[in-house]
């Protein structure tokens, strides 16, 4: 009885975890310039499961497996081919860290498949959301670990 | 889809998750007292609710909102305590007094607060103050009105269906909501 009452009483928390990050991509002039937000708290603890307990963000911006990272788990696909990224820079600011990437890509592109797997093997209850301006089109994709790929539709 | 679209998405499976069960006990206690044909008065006093919590979400650029997150993890089950316990009183139990109205505003205003940290990631780097934080309070308002409406079929199936008084329902769900509520005000007590 005793296990009932504290199993219960552990799922009503005053205080919620919102496992979210929202990116804004915005393609001009032949280049897809991409910021993401997330909660700095998880992004650090994302990179300890990768790098090592002692990892910290404030020196992550040294280290080039950041943008290898960052990289593997955000990206675009047209027609099947990846889009080749670069790591621009983050900033962190208190409770948020920004991500910047770019992508070259000639010409505005009619569909991308987004996908965007950050903290997806940390979090189950995980949502990236990922908007994407193109010319005066603005889609917006809804990524969880269940569907972390969507298409959007620039037409 | 449009952004507003998945910040209203957002907004919703928040409350419909088991992340918000807190949220969820509140308003299944503020509503027990409740006939089903006094529904729009439910619908009035939850709006009352989401109405509170989004003016504290939104007011988190200000200082005035930062207010000790320990403290806070106790106010909001000290919420439920308190609606409980009204509800045991004729004075909670009148089911035309707008009463209930006022009680769910300024505990929307304390719930609220413990969404502090959802302010940043909904408001910095969107090109439009509301362009998040607008679907994302419409989307916890409309889960909201999802249990209402499915608490609402329960009690009539309980009232009609199996002849009981609502007093009766009152009674069971104001002591367990006080129960479970009283145990996590002890869990996070700040001081």
């Amino acid at each position: 009885m005793g296990i009932f009452w504290i199993i219960l009483v552990s799922l009503f928390k005053p205080a919620h975890d919102f496992h979210v990050s929202i990116s804004q991509a915005e393609w001009e002039n032949g280049l897809l310039k991409c910021t993401i937000r997330v909660f700095s708290e998880d992004l650090e603890m994302s990179l300890q499961k990768d790098f090592g307990a002692d990892y910290r963000l404030e020196t992550a911006l040294k280290d080039e497996r950041l943008a290898k990272y960052v990289l593997k788990h955000y990206g675009f696909r047209q027609d099947g081919q990846m889009l080749k990224g670069e790591f621009v820079g983050m900033e962190i600011e208190n409770d948020l860290s920004f991500l910047y990437l770019q992508f070259p890509l000639e010409n505005a592109p009619a569909s991308l498949d987004v996908y965007n797997l950050l903290f997806f093997d940390s979090f189950e209850d995980q949502s990236n959301i990922v908007n994407v301006q193109c010319g005066a089109v603005l889609r917006s994709a809804f990524l969880s670990p269940q569907k972390n790929t969507q298409i959007l539709e620039f037409k | 889809m449009h952004p507003f679209t998945n910040y209203l998405r957002l907004g919703y499976e928040h409350i419909i998750s088991l992340a918000a069960l807190d949220h969820i006990l509140f308003l299944i206690a503020l509503m027990a007292v409740y006939q089903t044909k006094n529904w729009l008065k439910v619908v009035i006093a939850v709006s009352f609710f989401t109405l509170g919590h989004s003016v504290t979400l939104s007011l988190g650029a200000l200082d005035v909102v930062n207010i000790d997150q320990g403290l806070i993890e106790f106010l909001i089950p000290l919420t439920i305590v308190f609606t409980a316990l009204l509800n045991l009183t004729k004075f909670g139990q009148n089911q035309k007094s707008n009463f209930k109205y006022w009680i769910a505003l300024s505990f929307g205003l304390i719930h609220g607060l413990g969404f502090s940290n959802y302010y940043d990631m909904l408001v910095m780097g969107e090109s439009n103050y509301w362009q998040a934080l607008l679907p994302f309070n419409l989307g916890i308002e409309l889960a909201q009105l999802l249990v209402v409406f499915v608490m609402l079929i329960i009690m009539g199936i309980y009232g009609f269906m199996l002849n009981k008084k609502i007093r009766d329902w009152n009674l069971f769900i104001s002591g367990s909501a006080f129960g479970l509520a009283l145990i996590m005000c002890i869990e996070n007590w700040p001081f």
